[in-house]
């Protein structure tokens, strides 16, 4: 940069002469920089293949546990001879040594492992992935590290509309019936977002505290709705509102799966796409408006984004909370608060989180099972009760 | 605009690995998908085990049924609320009949589930169903036709046909027994004074909601209309909340009170003095009954039990009626020896169990 | 958007032109028919008292706020038809504060600076280097934003608005780029002061037109180019400092007696 660099013995500063004077080029500085940021993506690199390796370790646990006791590696044995035997010249060898071992294989066990628990567990993890990007996106566009996807009216709205379809409306169409309340569900959590947004948008854009408070209003809104159907409901529907808000993963199919990792695909790369918009943002609207970002173009996306994940993840598996709040916590405590590692971290983070409640929820009172949001509240709110109790005087006046 | 390339190679590079890995699953999976797709038929299941079919019961009704039908020993595990008879509480316990985990279930290696209404939840039973288990739910009218359906085809179903004719057969008759008894003796109260219907409240809960209490299309409608009985509540449906001022001004004459509901020694008499009841005919003579819930809530073969105390309450209630037109002396001494016989009839050990029993 | 090409620019129009500009804030109107023009190499300075607009009037040329009326062009078009991501790479702005409710480090807000311009990472890390080492931020480089003092803070912030304009090659100019600045300098000591102030006058000798709003007169008067004074609803001074600063047009803007201490080398200093 010769435009600054000059001699060492450039002259000295007095009052009239507005030449600088120049320390030498800024090789320390430089280097220091490359240093913090090769140490920066080393942390990353490792951070997120741990984190990898620790989801992978516990979505195989997932997939071994359980109230039936299944010898995992026993079926995949069996099921892959099965599947080589066309391979194999000398029938008559193989055939026997199947016999013995049609002997120990179980259908059912088989089909608890594919159709119940391996989707399960692929389910889980992408809706945990969901639903802790989501949580660190809305912090992100809120600018409070407090802030989760709840806070715009999605659980209240989708839970809303639950109790709607499940106490008052059956399903008018027979065919729709298997999903008649995750239909309401969805539409109504997407209902609420747009609510909140007529009030918070405006030619200025989205303003984050009428967003807020907008929420407030809608999940106030949204309350008084299931108590008001609470108490007309019958004992069976109110039950089954009761059993819908604490969340639950059982209904897992491969074509639930599907929907959840299409739909978990889209808004975790959506979201990893604007992890610089999120950067940008933290600094406030008008800085990153300064350094050129399309602020109102972005906030609506990452909005909708997030509204369409987690209405869905909500209308599926009922209303589960903390993981969006806690997550992205725990990974700025780890990874620094810089989205381009946060967003990955977090995806990790929640697969790995919601993986380890659903397989407590599974294993800890067999054979019942408890709901998964009041697993997730468990481990969550103490932990979070924890992180805010280390960090006390951290977040005065920076809020 | 572009940023520097580093930061955004490394990334995307973890979202590959991610992706792969995801992919590599699923396609370690894919073959089995197809393989398992399509349900697995009772037959196929059932070569590779024993003879003996092995049944889920869910929801007291089903099990009492069942057992009642001889086929107890068939049974390798039930609900939490299926506590009758007493073999039934040493079987293996699932969990809620409306919350069962379907590996819970699965885990029992079952030939055939069989369950009351409002057993769920509604994927278990899908999941249930495709792993090969005989999976039926029944839905039948709360009454003695519904529950003579549903013995006949249970009795249909675990190869107990000519039980379940018996069975049915028996209950008619002590049902029809009990109807010509409470007509007989309800015929003696008979006076131009008052009139000898009795109007009837069966309280299920009660809390600071108010109280819940069952309406029509339940067990304790069809008790009561079997005995010609009037049940105030039979404009609800199902069991509802009903206010104070209603309960009043239909003035029940008498008054039920689930089992489970009640805790403690002076649970009847703090119902008796509910500001709800208090002043009601059946509050003042406080003529309150507690009814064994899995028999006063669910359709049970012991239908005619359930039938032969409200038919004695009801009768009390009548003599009551009877005797204050005459005398008012008397009515504490009807007091005293109503109270005695309420402790005989309260059975406290399953009444805990039975909570939640509404089928 | 239309094409926004500086290279089409005529070298002698105006960098930043306010022709018959109206500054409001809500329903007030703070300065009336405002006739400006900035050109490259300029540092100016805009003074006034509390409330006479400088903000408002720093916020309309950063291209955030609508205008009423009258028209404002940079380089020739009017500044509503240039992208806010275009112009991110012509004008840059330090506010007057900044909120940071997470804690990034002090390099990774440098770097986000830069995010817009196409770069090695080699030469991303030297010229950042160069600005911490000029700016007296190398020691903060790996600091958490939320951990430092308020002159800290600023010195960060005033390096990211010059980060966001500096080109890729050290021997591109300045000229055509834009730098608002509100009150950088406020939280400084007097060592950083003096380096900040050499620092802009620097650049502004690299062709930068720096846009600077200060209370503090004594301060940016030896080294700005040029001073403009807002009261009355309009600018009644615009000249070299000596020459705007006279004890009449002080009494105009500050609504009170000032004096005014001329030395030897004509630097203009006001007391009390």
């Amino acid at each position: 940069m010769t435009a600054f660099s000059s001699s060492p013995d450039a002259p000295s500063h007095t009052p009239n002469n507005k030449v600088l004077r120049k320390d030498v080029s800024g090789n320390n500085a430089s280097a220091l920089m490359v240093n913090l940021v090769a140490t920066r993506a080393k942390r990353k690199r490792y951070g997120l293949a741990l984190l990898g390796a620790l989801l992978l370790v516990s979505a195989y646990v997932g997939v071994v546990s359980g109230s039936l006791s299944i010898n995992v590696s026993e079926l995949l044995w069996h099921e892959l001879s099965q599947l080589t035997r066309p391979l194999f010249s000398q029938g008559a060898l193989i055939e026997e040594g199947g016999a013995n071992r049609e002997g120990t294989f179980n259908s059912t066990h088989w089909y608890v492992l594919t159709e119940l628990r391996l989707p399960r567990v692929i389910m889980t993890l992408f809706i945990g992935a969901l639903l802790a990007v989501s949580g660190c996106a809305m912090q992100g566009l809120v600018r409070n590290p407090l802030a989760d996807p709840g806070l715009i009216g999605i659980a209240g709205g989708a839970a809303a509309a639950a109790a709607v379809s499940m106490a008052i409306v059956p399903p008018l169409v027979p065919a729709l019936a298997s999903v008649w309340v995750a239909l309401w569900a969805f539409g109504g959590a997407l209902l609420a977002v747009w609510t909140v947004l007529r009030f918070a948008n405006s030619a200025q854009g989205v303003s984050v505290a009428t967003l807020i408070l907008a929420g407030v209003a809608i999940n106030a809104f949204t309350g008084t709705i299931i108590g008001a159907i609470s108490y007309v409901a019958s004992d069976d529907a109110l039950r089954q509102i009761t059993y819908w808000t604490m969340g639950s993963l059982a209904g897992a199919s491969w074509t639930l799966c599907a929907l959840v990792a299409a739909a978990g695909i889209i808004a975790i790369s959506g979201l990893m796409v604007s992890r610089n918009a999120l950067n940008l943002l933290a600094l406030g609207e008008s800085e990153a408006a300064y350094m050129g970002l399309n602020v109102a173009r972005y906030k609506q996306a990452i909005l909708w984004l997030v509204a369409f994940a987690v209405a869905l993840a909500t209308a599926l598996c009922g209303i589960i909370g903390f993981v969006g709040l806690v997550v992205p916590h725990m990974c700025r405590t780890l990874f620094g608060v810089n989205h381009n590692v946060l967003i990955p971290a977090c995806a990790l983070m929640g697969a790995l989180l919601l993986t380890v409640a659903d397989t407590l929820a599974r294993t800890l009172f067999t054979p019942m099972e408890i709901p998964i949001g009041i697993v997730t509240s468990a481990i969550g709110a103490p932990f979070f009760l924890y992180l805010l109790w280390k960090q006390k005087g951290v977040f005065n006046g920076s809020l | 605009m572009a940023k520097t390339k580093l930061p955004r190679l490394a990334s995307a590079r973890t979202l590959l690995q991610v992706l792969s890995l995801m992919s590599v699953l699923w396609c370690l999976c894919s073959g089995s998908v197809y393989a398992a797709a399509t349900p697995i038929t009772p037959t196929a299941h059932n070569q590779k085990q024993s003879e003996t079919p092995r049944i889920i019961a869910a929801g007291g009704s089903v099990t009492e049924i069942i057992y009642a039908l001889g086929r107890g020993d068939w049974v390798v595990a039930t609900d939490s609320t299926s506590m009758f008879p007493a073999a039934a509480t040493e079987v293996t316990k699932l969990g809620y009949f409306r919350q069962l985990s379907t590996e819970g279930v699965l885990a029992q290696q079952p030939s055939m589930l069989l369950g009351a209404s409002a057993t769920g939840p509604a994927p278990m039973l899908e999941q249930v169903a495709n792993a090969g288990v005989d999976v039926h739910v029944y839905h039948v009218s709360r009454d003695m036709h519904g529950l003579s359906e549903m013995i006949l085809d249970i009795g249909h179903r675990v190869s107990a046909e000519d039980n379940a004719k018996e069975l049915v057969t028996d209950l008619q008759r002590q049902v029809e027994a009990q109807q010509k008894e409470y007509s007989e003796a309800l015929a003696t109260f008979e006076s131009t004074e008052y009139p000898n219907t009795v109007n009837a409240l069966f309280v299920v809960a009660n809390n600071d909601r108010g109280l819940t209490v069952a309406g029509n299309d339940t067990v304790p409608q069809a008790l009561f209309d079997t005995l010609g009985m009037t049940n105030i509540a039979g404009d609800l449906v199902g069991y509802k909340l009903m206010d104070a001022e209603s309960v009043l001004a239909r003035n029940p004459d008498v008054v039920f009170a689930a089992g489970h509901m009640l805790h403690g020694k002076n649970a009847l008499n703090s119902l008796c003095s509910h500001h709800a009841i208090a002043t009601t005919f059946a509050g003042q003579h406080c003529l309150v009954k507690a009814m064994d819930s899995s028999i006063g809530l669910g359709l049970s073969p012991r239908f005619a039990i359930a039938l032969k105390a409200v038919a004695e309450h009801g009768l009390r209630a009548l003599s009551l009626k009877a005797v204050n037109t005459v005398m008012q002396e008397s009515a504490s001494q009807v007091h005293i020896a109503q109270r005695t016989g309420l402790d005989k009839n309260t059975n406290t050990d399953n009444n805990s169990h039975d909570m939640g029993r509404f089928e | 958007m239309a094409h926004f090409n500086p290279a089409q620019a005529k070298p002698l129009e105006p960098l930043l032109d306010l022709v018959d500009v109206d500054i409001t804030r809500g329903k007030r109107q703070l300065l009336c028919n405002l006739n400006l023009a900035f050109n490259a190499g300029e540092f100016i300075a805009l003074a006034g008292e509390n409330g006479c607009g400088k903000s408002s009037l720093l916020t309309v040329l950063g291209g955030l706020a609508p205008l009423e009326k009258g028209a404002l062009s940079f380089n020739g078009q009017p500044l509503s038809e240039i992208s806010l991501q275009r112009l991110a790479d012509y004008r840059a702005v330090m506010a007057q504060s900044a909120s940071t409710p997470f804690g990034f480090l002090v390099d990774e807000i440098l770097q986000l600076a830069r995010h817009h311009i196409v770069e090695s990472p080699a030469n991303r890390h030297h010229i950042i280097g160069e600005i911490a080492e000029q700016f007296d931020i190398t020691h903060l480089l790996s600091r958490n934003i939320q951990t430092l003092s308020g002159g800290e803070r600023q010195r960060v912030f005033l390096s990211k608005a010059i980060l966001q304009l500096l080109p890729i090659s050290s021997h591109d100019s300045l000229e055509g780029k834009l730098l608002l600045l509100d009150e950088p300098t406020s939280a400084l000591d007097l060592r950083h002061q003096k380096l900040v102030m050499q620092q802009l006058v620097s650049l502004s000798q690299q062709g930068l037109c720096i846009v600077c709003v200060s209370h503090d007169l004594n301060l940016i008067s030896p080294y700005c180019s040029r001073m403009i004074l807002l009261a009355e609803q309009g600018c009644i001074a615009d000249d070299k400092p000596e020459n705007a600063l006279t004890i009449d047009t002080l009494a105009r803007c500050y609504h009170t007696q000032l004096n005014l201490i001329r030395n030897l080398d004509n630097d203009v200093f006001v007391t009390h």
